[in-house]
Order: structure tokens, then sequence, then C-alpha cells
């Protein structure tokens, strides 16, 4: 990562919860990270191993307690929340989208259309969406709210906490196709989640946390090629790596680590084609 | 066993109904899966079976127990346990061990056996150590573990998780399933899933799709039957997909969700110690 493409640096960020009390917990130790542009990160790592305190740092929520957050202001990330309807609070849909533009002076008629783009870009037709109040909508509808508001704001950098909770496979899909166009227009994302699948699909790069350090972090198919690694590290394979394993255990030869259900099937019928053995069963 | 008949559920103000005309049983030991896409009606399904939504037309009986009579309202949720999506919706205490005792100071135990009861809750699910932490600062996977001991403590007669472990890692999710299959064996659990692939793992499925129940059977025949637009919000299992793939091909007669009938098709013995 050259000098100009670093966004955000952490520098030895260490967070400590309950300091001084029984169930004191250190979240965060010591930990260096770059957040440089282009960046398609998946941040992984067990419940309880940091992820969720790290976003905070890295969008200015928590002030380190030893170590160093550097950045410039106008670059602080949006967050889209665990669980992201807590956020929502307008009377409808449409005005909660827009409360962070009208907060930054964003002039009246880009307010209407930049919120018209996030809601079609996460699936809720305006007309249908744009008038009613978010506390009547389904939990997945309110997420979709809730993720058009951070699109709306158009940062360069947005950070996600387990944004597929809760969101059906439409959503899912909506969701990839959202993270493709942003890293297609510049937008760097950061997404922590148990979600393997998604993170396999969207993410060129992992970190992996464990008790709050770095356990891993470069190119993500390097950890997924590395079964033990996942399985230390308390992750799981997305399904099709998974699957792959099992049918390496039965003998199915030359799979690669990720492989598709397209791979997946060529190399079940290769063994149609296969000769037998003599003798063999 | 849980009875619901004829259901319709609607809010004022709300165009749709939420749901029409819902009808299912659900017997003692039963593992069944709820799978619908956001806004099909699942949550509102899962609020039924507790009482916390009560029918427009129809009925919901739990043991017999007519959930919209108030008088079986404390009967009936004491023989149904509820884990939330999210956890925070049903944290009320200001530490971990008061809110695992919450419900069971409702049913008026001795102290000694609450304290039996929650410090077995405390090992089982990992909780030793955060007696005295308060649920609202734990993590998001504490947090998940924390509002599966308050309800396992109740000991229900049937378990609803609704979507409980998209919170959860590994571990865990592990230890979850493992809690489900100590449980007893009358005990019955409804998973409410948006993911076709959990769904399958269940060996009857339930699909709700706007508001309606489109489907109730084994997994492999309401695959077979899903329309395309439910499809398109749900998915299908990976295991399907493959052995679609093998149909295609000529090597299988039918897709399916098991993965050995997949590997019996393709001449291959199951992996040592099961599939995956």
């Amino acid at each position: 990562m050259t000098a100009e493409s670093i966004l955000l640096e952490l520098r030895e960020v260490s967070i400590t919860y309950d300091a001084g009390s029984p169930s004191v917990r250190r979240a965060l130790r010591a930990v260096n990270l770059r957040v440089g542009t282009g960046d398609r990160v998946g941040l992984m790592g067990r419940a309880g191993s940091g992820k969720t305190t790290l976003l905070h740092v890295l969008a200015g929520l928590r002030t380190p307690d030893s170590g160093k957050l550097l950045g410039k202001e106008k670059l602080l990330p949006s967050l889209v929340f665990q669980f992201p309807e807590h956020q929502l609070f307008a009377e409808t849909v449409a005005l909660d989208v827009a409360y962070g533009l009208r907060a930054h002076g964003v002039p009246q008629e880009a307010v209407r259309s930049r919120v018209e783009t996030a809601l079609l870009d996460v699936g809720l037709e305006p007309a249908e969406f744009a008038s009613r109040a978010p506390f009547h909508l389904s939990g997945g509808e309110k997420r979709r709210v809730a993720l058009a508001g951070a699109l709306a704001q158009r940062r360069g950098i947005v950070l996600f906490d387990e944004p597929t909770l809760g969101l059906d496979f439409d959503g899912i899909t909506r969701l990839s196709a959202i993270l493709e166009r942003m890293h297609e227009s510049g937008t760097a994302y950061w997404l922590a989640s148990h979600d393997a699948d998604f993170v396999a699909a969207t993410c060129s790069q992992l970190v992996v946390l464990d008790a709050g350090s770095v356990a891993f972090q470069g190119p993500a198919d390097d950890f997924w090629s590395e079964p033990g690694l996942a399985d230390a590290c308390g992750v799981r394979l997305p399904r099709e790596a998974a699957l792959a394993r099992v049918l390496e255990r039965c003998g199915v030869e030359g799979l690669p680590a990720r492989p598709d259900v397209h791979r997946i099937a060529e190399a079940l019928l290769a063994l149609w084609q296969k000769p037998k053995t003599p003798g063999g069963t | 066993m849980i009875e619901v008949e004829r259901v319709s559920v609607e809010l004022p103000g709300n165009g749709k109904p939420l749901l029409t005309d819902v009808s299912f049983h659900l017997r003692a030991g039963e593992r069944v899966a709820l799978l619908g896409g956001n806004g099909s009606g699942k949550t509102t399904l899962a609020r039924l079976l507790i009482g916390a939504q009560l029918p427009t037309r129809g009925k919901v009986v739990v043991h017999g127990f007519d959930t919209s009579d108030p008088a079986s309202r404390f009967e009936v949720r004491r023989r149904v346990g509820l884990l939330f999506q999210d956890p925070d919706n049903q944290f009320v205490s200001t530490t971990v061990e008061r809110e695992i005792a919450f419900g069971l100071e409702n049913l008026n135990e001795t102290t000694p056996r609450m304290r039996a009861a929650v410090n077995k809750a405390l090992d089982d699910f990992d909780l030793r150590g955060k007696e005295h932490s308060p649920p609202h600062e734990m993590s998001g996977g504490e947090k998940a573990r924390l509002a599966m001991a308050c309800v396992w403590v109740m000991g229900p007669s049937t378990l609803v998780l609704d979507e409980t472990d998209s919170l959860l890692d590994l571990r865990s999710t592990e230890r979850l399933w493992r809690q489900i299959d100590d449980l007893p064996a009358d005990t019955a659990l409804l998973r409410v899933t948006t993911d076709a692939e959990l769904a399958a793992s269940s060996p009857r499925v339930l699909v709700l799709h706007e508001g309606c129940l489109v489907a109730d059977g084994l997994p492999d025949a309401v695959f077979a039957h899903l329309a395309p637009e439910i499809v398109a919000r749900v998915g299908l299992p990976l295991v399907w997909r493959l052995s679609a793939a093998l149909v295609r091909a000529g090597r299988m007669h039918r897709p399916t969700v098991e993965l050995d009938d997949v590997l019996a098709a393709s001449g291959i013995p199951g992996p040592e110690g099961g599939a995956a």
C-alpha cells in the first residue's frame, strides 16, 4: 500500500472494557492496520474477538485507550451498525435516509435524487416505500432503509457490521451488487461478518482477529486454502469450500480451495469418465 | 402440540395482511424449519406462537391453551420459548445472573433450585465469569448465548429460534446444536430462517411467502415445487444445486438436498464420520 493510498491507519491501538473490574476484557491488543483506497476487506474472527470494537475505532466512535487512529477527519467512514434498524427514527423512510444529507447541508433537490437512488440501490421502490413509516416495515426491510441512509452519504469508506444478518437471499444478492458498484466507483469497504459465503464472494482481503490481536492479514484465498487456519481462528469455511473438503475426504480429486458449484459438478462427472482400476471395486 | 388454525393477521393502516389463512400443526418432538424471505410474515408467525401477537381471524392453541384467552397467557409462555433475532430485544435485567433468573422468579421457583439452574446455564452457555456483567455491554455473540440460556432454563416444550445462529460464531453454533440434541425428545423445535441451506437440514420445511403458507413437507418435495419468485427470495441449497447439475448431465434422476444420495449416485462411499 503506497502512502497516497492510505486513508486511515491504526497504530498500536488497544481498547480495554471494564478496566479495573473483575470482568475486565481487552478487546483490542496493539493492533496495527491500514485502510486503503479500493479496499474490499472482510473482518472475521470468533464472537468477542474485537471486530465490532475495531469498526467503532475506525468510525471514530471509540477513542483508543492507547495507540493512535491516523487519517483526515473528512475521510471519516460511514458505519452501518449490527442491528441497523435501531438507527431509524424519522417519520418516513425518505426522511430517515435523507437525515445525514440534510445535516451536512446538501441542497434539497440533490437530497431527493440521492434518496431515490439509494432506495433503488437497496431494492426498495421509492413510490412504495418513501412515504411509509420505517417502524411498520419488516426487519429485513428496515435494514435496507438503514443501508440506504449510509449509501446516500457517499463517503470514501463504508464499514458494515454483520451486514447480511436478517437479509434473505434476494437481499444478500442485492447487497453484493451494491458492494460491487461501490468498488467500481472507488469506495472502500470493510465488513465484519460471520457469513463466510458472503465474505468469500465480496472481499479480496481478510483481517482475522483472535482475542483482540490480528491473527491473519492478507489475500482471502490464502486464508481459505489453509483449512487449519480457519479452524484455529473459529471461522467457518464458505459452503462450497466445506463441501469440497468433504468430497476430498471421499477421494474426489482436483478441486480448488474454493470451487463454485459447477466446478464441483465437473469433478463428480469426471468420476464417471475415469477408467476403473483392474480388479478394483 | 401447537395448532395454528386458519390464522390471519392484519394491522390497521398497513395495506397488506401480514398473514393470510395460515394453518399447520406442530407435534411434540418435531424438528421444523420455517423458511421465507424478508417481509414474508415469519417473525409475525413466531410471535403468534407465544401470544405476543394475536390473530385477527383464526386461532392458535398451545397445549390446549388458546393464545387469545388472556387467562392462558402465562401457560402459553412457559411452554413456548422464543429466541429473538436481536438478543437486546429480550434483556430486562442489570446483570447476566439476574437476567437468567428472571423467568424462573416468575415461576415461583425456590431459591436453591433457581441457584442450581442459573449455575448450570452459566456453564452450559460458557458465561462463567460474566455473572455480574451488564447484558447490554457484552459482545454480540455473548448476548446471543445469554439469550439462549434465559430461554433454556425455562425448560420449554416448544422452542422457536428466529434466525438465532446468524450472530453466532462456529463454536457457539456447534454448542447450540449439541444443546438442541440434548433437549428432551418431546421438545418441538421451529427454526425460523431466510436461508434455504439451513431449512434443508430439517426433516420438515414450511415456506411462507407474502403472508401465505405455500409449502409444508419434506425438503426434497418442498424445493422441487418452489415457485421461481420464491426461489429468488430464499435461494436453493448447495447440494440441491449440485444434484440439479448432475440431473442435467443425466447422472441423477431427481435433485435432492441429501449429500449421501449425491455421493451414492456418483459411486463414492460417504466420508468417514458422515457427510457435511
